[in-house]
């Protein structure tokens, strides 16, 4: 038993390594520490590639670059704003369209459901492809109105599912009681479904939210230095064009990545349970 | 309520529309029209090319081995964690809350922290300096495309290990009980309990497949990693089939972004997409019958 209970205390202490220590080493190289040269410092080959381990020299150079010179806080504000708009208007297309789905017309519901789980599952440049050439059409390239439109398209699809399931488990009888009540389609949704959805609901805009700020692929093709979203600026750096296979130092990566990482973490940490129980799908 | 109906339809519409039709039906214009052809003329040489193409089939392949690898990594790890997890009982929330932080990272990140000059370096480090073992050479395809759907499997595995803890919780603690009082001890609750109802339940195995999906189609971390190893050229071993449409678009072979050939090979994915969507539809619909 004592056996059993070490070897678990080893385990928890092995996978707690396994996943904070990536972290905590891309935090620390943001502040310039180098926590491989406590135990190898200096230059060394790895593969062929020489690597300078540049020792403990703690400063905050990275984050002042970032910020005072490069105006990261610019990348910010483009994902606070797409990734709560695009967020918003998936959730509350989604709502209104899985209503009438769920509690009116439940034959058309099941091709919806049907249709919108081959669209999660479609390739993103399904999606990519038409926004790209229509988006460089119209002016639209490189705007934070044109990624929000791409988002709420590509966003649609899985707030659908999520909703749909989510109201699937709504108690039916209420929503029958206020029809037979008089009440109109509106003020059922508003004053019956809404105040009992929204936590759930909630739960879905903050998801969509954080797919969205952690999104790569459509940003980086369909912006260019003036719409860069954060997790693009974190690999390609501020302003500079993706594309070019270039690598910016990599310390100021890991600056950028511990920045990028905060919001997503505290909301991760805060609803992990809840997030994990959206895949219960139910359609 | 003519009005309100109107605007049920109008939204469905809009949803429908908005998150299907118009990327759906350009797509697919796209696939069947000729590079150099007249405009309107619809033909199938933009298929015919794809299905002759080698690295079509080379990065399905790669897309394919890196989906299973990944999904087992995730689903080992998630599980093996949330156990570990059960096992410690009540004193759990603050690892649990430590061994959820990968899913806050997006994956062009996950991409980074695992690469040469990050994690790697200090393995290396650490297996020369202290063991006195040569370098891994994390450059060789055989080495780095492990490590890519290691990467994976460290970002999505928490997501498995929460589905597997609200399993594990969801079990009755009279069956618990009983198993005990008729001498089951920890690997016999393991085998004959918590691993059936974890593998069989519905949110692990919804998760199963929208995460096949998802790595299917992954994107990030190969894409970081083709940098790491300079695997820049179409046809690389970090070439699933994303960062192969990728270097189509972004590194063209002939020179010019082949969009036909981008859009063909979307449309047959969509293929396979239509399958897994039929699949899981099943899966949901056994799963509400039940």
């Amino acid at each position: 038993m004592r056996v059993t209970r070490l070897l678990v205390y080893v385990a928890a202490a092995a996978l707690a390594l396994f996943y904070v220590y990536p972290i905590a080493n891309m935090v620390f190289e943001g502040f310039d520490i180098d926590l491989s040269s406590i135990y190898a410092p200096g230059f060394r080959l790895i593969g062929g590639v020489p690597y300078y381990s540049g020792g403990i020299t703690p400063s905050l150079t990275y984050y002042m670059d970032m910020f005072r010179v490069q105006g990261f806080q610019r990348l910010i504000t483009n994902s606070l704003v797409i990734g709560t708009v695009s967020a918003l208007i998936a959730t509350v297309l989604a709502l209104l369209s899985s209503y009438q789905l769920t509690f009116g017309s439940r034959f058309l519901g099941r091709n919806m459901d049907y249709l919108m789980l081959v669209m999660r599952s479609a390739p993103p440049f399904v999606y990519l492809l038409p926004f790209l050439i229509i988006a460089v059409n119209v002016g639209l390239w490189d705007t934070q109105a044109g990624l929000t439109l791409a988002y709420t398209s590509l966003n649609i699809p899985l707030a659908y599912l999520l909703v749909r399931s989510l109201l699937r488990d709504f108690p039916k009888e209420l929503v029958e009681v206020a029809e037979l009540m008089g009440a109109p389609a509106t003020a059922v949704l508003r004053r019956v479904i809404l105040p009992l959805a929204l936590p759930g609901l909630a739960v879905i805009w903050t998801f969509l939210f954080v797919v969205t700020w952690n999104e790569f692929l459509l940003a980086s093709i369909l912006t260019g230095p003036d719409a860069r979203t954060v997790s693009v600026g974190v690999w390609a750096g501020v302003g500079e064009q993706i594309g070019t296979f270039r690598t910016v130092e990599f310390e100021a990566q890991a600056a950028a990545g511990t920045i990028a990482m905060i919001v997503p973490l505290l909301i991760t940490l805060y609803l992990r349970r809840r997030l994990a129980r959206l895949f219960s799908l139910r359609v | 309520m003519r009005l309100s109906s109107l605007i049920w339809s109008i939204t469905v519409l809009a949803v429908a529309v908005l998150g299907s039709l118009v990327p759906l039906a350009y797509t697919l214009y796209l696939s069947f029209i000729s590079p150099g052809g007249e405009v309107g003329t619809l033909t199938l040489k933009n298929f015919a090319s794809v299905i002759s193409d080698v690295n079509f089939y080379r990065s399905t392949f790669l897309s394919i081995a890196y989906t299973l690898l990944s999904l087992m990594g995730s689903l080992v790890i998630g599980v093996a964690a949330a156990l570990v997890l059960s096992a410690l009982g009540r004193s759990n929330r603050i690892l649990e809350g430590l061994y959820a932080m990968p899913l806050a990272v997006s994956p062009i990140i996950a991409g980074i922290l695992w690469s040469p000059p990050a994690v790697w370096d200090d393995i290396n480090s650490l297996l020369h300096v202290s063991f006195g073992l040569p370098f891994i050479d994390v450059t060789d395809a055989i080495i780095y495309f492990p490590i890519m759907t290691l990467a994976e499997s460290w970002l999505w595995s928490p997501l498995f290990m929460l589905a597997s803890l609200i399993v594990i919780e969801d079990i009755p603690k009279e069956c618990v009980g009983a198993a005990r009082l008729m001498g089951a001890n920890e690997f016999d609750l393991l085998r004959y309990l918590y691993l059936p109802s974890i593998l069989r339940s519905n949110v692990v195995r919804t998760l199963m497949i929208i995460k096949s999906i998802d790595f299917f189609r992954a994107f990030e971390i190969p894409f970081a990693w083709s940098n790491w190893v300079r695997a820049t050229q179409v046809g690389e071993a970090t070439d699933t089939l994303s960062l192969l449409l990728f270097k189509q678009l972004v590194y063209p072979p002939s020179g010019l972004p082949s969009i036909q050939y981008i859009a063909t090979v979307s449309m047959l994915l969509l293929g396979v997409s239509l399958s897994v969507a039929f699949v899981l539809f099943r899966v949901f619909v056994q799963g509400e019958r039940s």
